[in-house]
């Protein structure tokens, strides 16, 4: 995050960017893995989560 | 931010009894007595096992047990340090020229973490923890729960 902010591609404090983007990427996920309520996401799931939650990062964050 | 190949927490350690032989230096047998306690953590949680079914099952004596590790405390803080040790930024990472190489690098990312962290093994240590979190005052001081935690890593941050 801090390479992304130097490179003037988002502007933010870096560990609330993470932060951010990881709420965007886990939701609820995790609490349902912790609870056994819920599988593990197959590789093709985790990789269309973690596509959605980049998209929807960016557009959170638009250029500086 | 380098971490696109960061997360290696998938690998269970497990200890074959035919293999168990061959391990015979200290630190094997650490190793051993971490896997066991681990596991044994794992299928009875961890106020239920006792030092003797986790020596039991690492096949040493309690005294090995007790010289090479120390408590269960201490196994129960070095068998989650083990793993969050896993939890280690790489040094590769493409330059972020852009932001259509930002989205790459993030979803890349995405998918590295949650693929390791989703893992069964994993998903054992948050539980762990959680379930010890209550003795919270006699953990103080090793902190325990820095290195597990499943939302920001630390190395995303940096």
């Amino acid at each position: 995050m801090s390479e992304s902010r130097a490179a003037g591609l988002i502007d933010g404090r870096p560990a609330d960017l993470a932060a951010q983007f990881f709420g965007l990427l886990w939701r609820d996920l995790m609490i349902g893995l912790l609870l056994g309520v819920v599988e593990r996401p197959t590789a093709r799931a985790i990789e269309t989560r973690a596509r959605n939650a980049a998209e929807a990062f960016l557009r959170l964050h638009p250029m500086p | 931010m380098r971490c696109v190949k960061a997360y290696r927490l998938s690998g269970t350690i497990r200890y074959p009894r035919s293999r168990a032989k061959e391990n015979t230096g200290s630190a094997a047998v650490r190793e051993r007595i971490l896997g066991a306690a681990f596991e044994a953590f794992q299928e009875r949680g961890y106020a239920a096992t006792s030092t003797l079914e986790i020596a039991t099952r690492a096949r040493v004596s309690k005294r090995e047990l007790y010289a090479l590790v120390g408590n269960k405390q201490k196994m129960l803080i070095a068998a989650i340090g083990e793993r969050a040790k896993r939890l280690q930024a790489p040094a590769d990472m493409p330059m972020l020229r852009d932001r259509a190489t930002l989205a790459q690098v993030l979803t890349a990312f995405g998918t590295q973490v949650m693929r390791e962290v989703s893992d069964p093994t994993v998903v054992a240590v948050f539980r762990l923890a959680i379930a010890e979190a209550i003795q919270a005052p006699r953990w103080r001081g090793h902190s325990i729960l820095s290195g597990v935690k499943p939302a920001v890593p630390r190395c995303a941050t940096s």
